[in-house]
């Protein structure tokens, strides 16, 4: 199984304002992130990014309107639309289940830094906006871990947008 | 008088570990040398002015002139400048007729110049590492700016550089 984390952020890895707006992302972003989920067939997203979508793109840019399998990671383990994982790892077992070969990681802070401390994501891919936020929701929800990755490549997605892609080394 | 941000930092924005510690390759050294060299002038804040004191990093980028801005009082000598803020920081070097000076952090100065306005060109070295916990490129701030992409390079098999211009501050 192949985990890739997606995020789209401020050149100084900011993925939302304090307000959890994300207003300073281009919306290209979100379309690099429906190819990917949708490639791969499956993404997996926490409780509160997955409501935070919900309630503010009632159109359009929508979990719904992407043609992947959701998972939505919550340590309640409540939700009545879709299906449910407490942990990664459970997450990861489920999408193996479900026949899939990869799953797409994509926020917010905490699941994107729960599934790096597991050791199980494989590959980043990181959208930089060419944009400063001075504070904010980052990329990585605060923790101990640290790790070394390995250039794959880089491109420009859009004029002023770059797409990171990197291996994480193990 | 143009100030250019120049910072290497890891892919989430960190600048140093928690502790300080800078894990970069020489490659990074090396261009953050070429670029203080070519400036010939730097400001910094007075914690990583200590920490370049310690390390004896100063004369490995051949002791530029340089302002520290802090709120402590500190004497000034013939190498050093000491300054309250970044605007006075900003005189000093105009009134010394450098056309290019280098930022170099840490996180508090670089936030108070990008709140103050004062940065035109931001240099960022991407580190292939990610920590969890460490010394933000900014210290939390409330202020936003938006780049304009100029360029980008390799440094070296994992490391890159991002050249962005401020287009609004």
């Amino acid at each position: 199984m192949k985990v890739i984390l997606y995020a789209s952020m401020s050149v100084n890895g900011f993925i939302a304002r304090e307000n959890d707006e994300e207003d300073f992302l281009s919306d290209e972003n979100w379309f690099s992130f429906q190819k990917l989920a949708e490639n791969s067939g499956c993404f997996v997203v926490g409780r509160r990014a997955y409501k935070v979508v919900k309630e503010k793109y009632t159109s359009g840019y929508n979990f719904s309107t992407l043609k992947a399998k959701p998972i939505i990671l919550s340590r309640r383990g409540k939700n009545i639309e879709f299906d449910v994982a407490r942990s990664p790892r459970e997450a990861i077992k489920k999408a193996k289940f479900l026949g899939f070969k990869s799953l797409v990681v994509s926020g917010g802070s905490k699941t994107n830094a729960s599934f790096l401390k597991t050791g199980l994501v494989n590959e980043i891919i990181l959208n930089v906006e060419p944009f400063i936020l001075g504070k904010g929701f980052p990329v990585f929800d605060e923790n101990k871990i640290e790790c070394q990755l390995k250039l794959k490549s880089i491109r420009k997605i859009k004029p002023g947008i770059l797409q990171l892609h990197y291996k994480v080394k193990k | 008088m143009k100030v250019i941000l120049y910072m290497a930092m890891t892919v989430n924005g960190m600048i140093a570990r928690e502790n300080d510690d800078t894990p970069w390759s020489n490659v990074e050294w090396k261009n953050y040398a070429k670029k203080v060299k070519e400036c010939g002038a730097l400001i910094v804040g007075r914690r990583t002015y200590e920490i370049m004191k310690k390390g004896d990093d100063l004369k490995k980028i051949g002791n530029p002139f340089t302002v520290v801005v802090t709120s402590q009082k500190i004497e000034s000598n013939k190498s050093f400048v000491f300054a309250k803020s970044p605007k006075d920081a900003f005189e000093i070097m105009k009134k010394r007729k450098f056309r290019k000076v280098l930022l170099g952090g840490g996180s508090m100065i670089n936030a108070s110049f990008m709140k103050a306005g004062l940065v035109d060109e931001i240099y960022l070295d991407v580190e292939p590492f990610v920590f969890g916990k460490g010394i933000k490129l900014f210290s939390d701030e409330g202020f936003e700016a938006k780049l304009k992409l100029i360029g980008t390079k390799k440094l070296s098999k994992n490391e890159i550089q991002l050249h962005y211009k401020v287009i609004r501050r």
